[in-house]
Formats: structure tokens, sequence, C-alpha cells
């Protein structure tokens, strides 16, 4: 067997994590209605159906042949570069002017930016039109990951979840067509 | 069974570690080495000639019919017919869109000196004065009115300074795509979709469509984006090297770039990745990020000692058997399982992770695995279980991990002779060892199985090893 000179790079370089996008939306995740809210729980790969709340668990290794794992905050860090890739973000309303992500919100948290989960924001461009796709978007983990570590509320063995919130109407949801780790 | 150890020092600050080093300029540099200086419009009175000359050249090319190519309305559709957007082509493209448009500004404005300002909406964050002027051609309809700012979440100095901090250009400047409209791939990174998407979309009216150029602010608006990636540069950063965007040519087709006389004119990427290149500069650039503090980054840069301990093996077994060889790593495994598990969140700020001043993580490595092939097959891994079975499971505390089987099977070579590698990270399951109070004593003994889909055991076989990696940071 070869000796690797770098085998973490070498590694690391090689591995896009993520299960395989879904080509037709076949609706995963599970839901939690509450007020005329829905919060929906989805584990990264999957096409999820429009919510109000839509929160994404990470996980890795399917695309690799591994099997899929939970991302844990601290195999997050330790990663040099670690961006999530929403596919084919769909709204709700053509007054959703975008969305904002959360990285580990703890429950019924305030979602705001001013929020210690608030990871960052996301607007479109063009207007985004109900049902169709608003574009696709990259969102830099690692630098979400390095804001956290000033929060008292995250463990190292937590799995990576990431909640996306319509910036509008109160009842706007959000879906997504896929999602992706995409690591360098 | 032919156990090596080797370590390896000082090779894992290679990668990020000389990224992180790059020589950073710790503060903006205002610079104008270029023929032409491009100033920021709020530093600018109503009549200065910069925006008289942006008025009558605005003029002119609205009287022109919509098929001169110099016409407003031509210039807006370049934009709605070719602009790319949410991939790597939106800076570079946009510059030259920019380029071609201020030397057709020079032109019809009869001003050979001229150059586009740039509005900082991170400093003044309301449509400057002189684009709400009555009658004039700067004004547009909008959907906002003179007083409404960008939102600071968007365009403020924090969004900004996270624009910044970007090391990797496609991170900065949204991800590679195989073509500017209609590839596969890309994806907004945070320039593009944060302050960039956010201005057309507050602004609305045209500038949250694609005509969007028929908006006189949207010229200032992009020129503000294309300051940002002159600043990006500037303190350090690169843009892409590959072939893919570098080499890709705009071509000279109808309807797409042009001289001032007309004719379609092409930019090469790679001719325009500076602003030198095109003969312009700003009066004033972004500053670079502050790197102090960094605590992820300081253990990057510390990251200085490998060690990797390899068990060669060749060995078959029949349904339900386990693969299994101990590897002995003294000292390590227990370092891994005391530190590995605070490796993440070890701020001295945190009470509950007091900062060790090292830190060890390893990963297990399976090289040359073989079993029945097909998705119904998969492998788990332990490590250290007594009473490893195919019922042992999968939340049990020597748990590693699972990996699917899709093209090897037992007795089975791949074009190389090779079974399949997998790699597992091993930390967590060494840290719920030590918490369970189960002594590793030095040895980590890897087991595999495989199991069908319905849980039954498999035969098994590995043509390779198991390789662990130590990494100890600190």
């Amino acid at each position: 067997m070869a000796v690797l000179k770098s085998p973490w790079k070498h590694w690391a370089k090689a591995l896009v994590m993520g299960a395989a996008l879904a080509a037709a939306p076949v609706w995963a995740g599970c839901d939690d209605k509450a007020g005329g809210m829905t919060a929906r729980s989805a584990m990264l790969g999957e096409a999820v159906a429009p919510a109000t709340r839509l929160t994404l668990t990470l996980a890795t290794g399917a695309t690799e042949g591994r099997g899929t794992e939970p991302l844990t905050l601290r195999r997050a860090l330790l990663r040099d570069a670690l961006s999530l890739r929403l596919v084919d973000v769909t709204v709700s309303d053509a007054e959703v002017s975008g969305f904002r992500v959360f990285l580990n919100a703890p429950e019924g948290a305030d979602l705001t930016p001013k929020a210690p989960s608030f990871a960052t924001s996301v607007a479109f461009f063009p207007t985004a039109e109900p049902g169709k796709s608003a574009g696709t978007f990259v969102i830099d983990l690692a630098q979400a990951l390095e804001k956290g570590l000033l929060r008292d509320d995250l463990r190292g063995d937590a799995p990576v979840q990431v909640t996306l919130v319509p910036i509008g109407p109160e009842d706007a949801e959000i879906g997504l067509g896929g999602s992706e780790l995409v690591m360098r | 069974m032919n156990t090596t150890r080797r370590f390896v020092l000082g090779a894992l600050a290679a990668g990020s570690a000389l990224s992180a080093l790059r020589p950073r300029q710790a503060r903006a540099q205002g610079y104008s080495p270029a023929q032409f200086s491009r100033r920021d419009v709020n530093t600018l009175d109503s009549d200065d000639p910069i925006l008289d000359t942006y008025r009558t050249a605005i003029a002119a090319m609205q009287a022109l019919p919509d098929s001169d190519p110099l016409s407003w309305q031509a210039q807006a559709e370049i934009h709605l017919n070719f602009c790319p957007h949410g991939n790597w082509f939106f800076l570079p493209w946009h510059r030259a869109y920019l380029d071609q448009f201020e030397r057709i500004i020079r032109h019809l404005g009869n001003d050979p000196d001229w150059a586009l300002p740039y509005w900082d909406w991170t400093r003044n964050p309301q449509i400057p004065a002189p684009f709400w002027e009555a009658g004039s051609p700067l004004d547009h309809p909008r959907n906002i009115g003179p007083n409404t700012s960008m939102p600071a979440e968007f365009v403020g100095e924090p969004a900004i300074r996270d624009v910044m901090e970007k090391e990797d250009f496609e991170d900065f400047a949204s991800f590679k795509s195989t073509l500017p409209r209609g590839g596969t791939g890309g994806g907004s990174a945070d320039l593009e979709r944060r302050p960039h998407n956010s201005v057309h979309r507050t602004i609305g009216a045209d500038m949250a469509s694609f005509l969007s150029p028929r908006d006189p602010i949207f010229w200032l608006h992009h020129c503000n984006i294309d300051r940002i990636w002159a600043s990006w540069n500037a303190v350090g950063n690169a843009n892409t090297a590959d072939p893919d965007l570098a080499d890709f040519t705009f071509e000279a087709v109808p309807g797409q770039f042009v001289t001032p006389d007309g004719t379609p004119k092409a930019y090469t990427v790679r001719d325009i990745y500076t602003t030198q290149a095109l003969q312009y500069g700003y009066d004033r650039l972004e500053p670079g990020p502050d790197n102090a503090g960094n605590l992820t980054l300081s253990l990057r840069l510390q990251r200085s000692q490998q060690e990797v301990v390899r068990s060669d093996l060749t060995r078959s077994v029949s349904a339900g058997g386990i693969l299994d060889s101990t590897v002995s790593l003294p000292g390590a495994a227990e370092r891994v399982a005391d530190t590995g598990r605070i490796r993440a969140l070890s701020l001295d700020t945190n009470a509950n992770f007091a900062a060790p001043s090292q830190i060890s993580t390893a990963r297990l490595a399976l090289r040359g695995l073989k079993a029945p092939a097909g998705p119904d097959t998969a492998v788990r891994v332990f490590i250290n279980c007594d009473y490893l079975s195919v019922d042992t499971p999968l939340n049990d505390p020597h748990f590693v991990g699972v990996a699917a089987f899709f093209v090897t099977g037992v007795g089975e070579s791949d074009h190389a002779g090779h079974g399949a590698d997998f790699v597992f990270d091993l930390t967590e399951a060494l840290d719920a060892l030590r918490r369970r109070g189960t002594p590793i004593n030095g040895e980590i003994r890897p087991q595999v199985l495989a199991v069908d889909s319905a849980g039954k055991g498999t035969e098994i076989a590995i043509d390779g090893g198991f390789e662990i990696t130590v990494e100890t940071l600190g």
C-alpha cells in the first residue's frame, strides 16, 4: 500500500460529502405544525417541501461509498473549508426577499439576525417566483462554525444543524430541491 | 501481520496554514496607479463634472434607437440576455460589462478622462441625492424613496467583513459552473447573494429584474461590487487559476459587449483579473480581515504532528465473521480520547471547555475491503468490542461507523487489483469508550463485519490493511 504523504489533505480534497441530489422533488422530512407555522426537519441531500422553518441535519459519507454519519460540530470544525450548497431554493410568496441561516438554533430561539445562532443571510435576485427555483446558494459553514465558537450552548458531539427561515410574510415558506456539503 | 509506524512532523502545516500565512495588508490602500480613478459618488457634489458627464451620456444613449448597440435599452438588454449569476462568471462578466459601458460614456459624454463612480452602500446606505433629482437622467422609477437605507444585515460592515474574510476564490466569487448560463454547478456565495442581491431587491422595480441596468444606479452599484473584488485581491487573495474560468472568453457576439464604435468586443477572463489591466483603479479599497484571536486558525497553524500506524492484513472470513487486527498506539489513543472531544469547542471563554495545550484526533482507513457487491451490503466498523456480533447495536459505544458496498465483491478485484477503501473518524468512538470507563491500553483493535439488508452476516475479505492516523495540534 502506498504511503500517504499527507493523508489529511489527500482525503479532504477528494471528499465531497452529502447524498445525491434528488432529480425530482420527492419530499422528505418530518413536520411539526403549530399555529399555522410548519417546522420541517430533514437530512442533508433530501428535497424538502416548503415550510416556515426548515432544519437540515448534516451528515457525511454517502457519495463516497460510506454510510451516512452525522457531521458533528467538532468534526466540522476540523475542516479547512466547508460549504453547504442549497440547491434550487423555493419560496411560497413573491414577497419573500431572501432567507436567514441559523446554526444549531436552540429550541424556541428567537430567529433574528441578533440571535447567537445567526450565521448569515441570503437575498434573492431577481425577485423569486413562488414555486420556482430562486437560485442555488452557498453557505460558508466554516465561517459560521468559527462564529459559533463563542457560544456556550454548543457541544462538540452535537450534529451540525442548519435552519432556514424566510424573510418576508410570517407564514411564508421555504423549500429545497436538494443540498450537499462541499469541502476543498 | 506487518505493522509500521511513522511520524510526519510539520508536514500538515502546508495547505491551510500557507494560505493563512499569505501576506495580508492590514489596512486598505488608497491607490490610483491607473489611468482612470473610480471615485466614491458620495464625495462628489451634484454638479461635479463626473456626474455631469454621466447625465449627458445617459441622455444621449436614451435618445438613440433601441437597435443601436450603444443605446440605453440595448446596453440593458446585454444584461438581460447574457448576464451570469450564481456562479464564478459573475464577477469577471460584470467587470467586462462595466468596462465597455465606461468607454461608451467617455465617448458619448465627450470626456476622455471619465471614470465610473461607485456607490459604497456600506458607508452611505441611501441612494445618493443626485439620483433622485426630478427630470434628471439619473432619476428612475424605484420602489423606495430617498430616505430608504439598504439593509445593514446585508450591506453593513459585518457583512462586508464576512466577505473579505474569504480565502478561496469560489467562496468569495461564487461557485464554479461549466458555463456562464445554463451550465452545471454554481451557487451564489456571500458577495453575490448578500450585498449584491439585496441592493437589487431593496431598490425594486427594474433593479429587481435582469433589466436592472435601465436604472442608472445599477452601474454604480456594480462598480462597488467590483471595488470589493479589487479590495479582496489587494489584501493578498488570488483569483482562481482554473483554466475553465481564467481562459474563458466572453466572445465578441452581436448583442453583447461593444466598443464605442459599436463593434462587438471580446474579453478573456485572465486579461481582466486585475483592474490595472483595464487601466483603472479605485480611490479607496476595503481593509483585509483582522485574524487576531481566531482560535481555529491558530490551531490550524499549529497542526504540526501526525502519527500513522498501519497494519497490513490479507484475510477472508465466512458469513458473519469478523475481520480484525490490533494496532498498537501507546499514548496516542488515550490522548485522542482525552482531548479529541473538546477539539471543536475549546475556547477558554467557554467555561465548559478549557483549552488544552494539545489536541489530538484520529481516523481509521480500511484499505482493500471486499464484500458481496450490491447496495444491500454494508460493513459495520467497531473497535475493541469483546462481544461483537451482527446483533451488536449501532449505538454501542464501540461502534465507529457503517459503509455501503456498491461495486467490489469478495474474490473480485477492480482494475487496479484493490478492493474498496473507507475512512472513518475514530475520535468519537475513542471518547465514548473513555467516558464509559473502558480502557484502551494503547491498543486499538478495528473490527469489521458485513451484513445484508436483513441484518444477516455475509462473507468479507480484505487485501490491504488498517491504517490509523493520529493528528496532534498545539
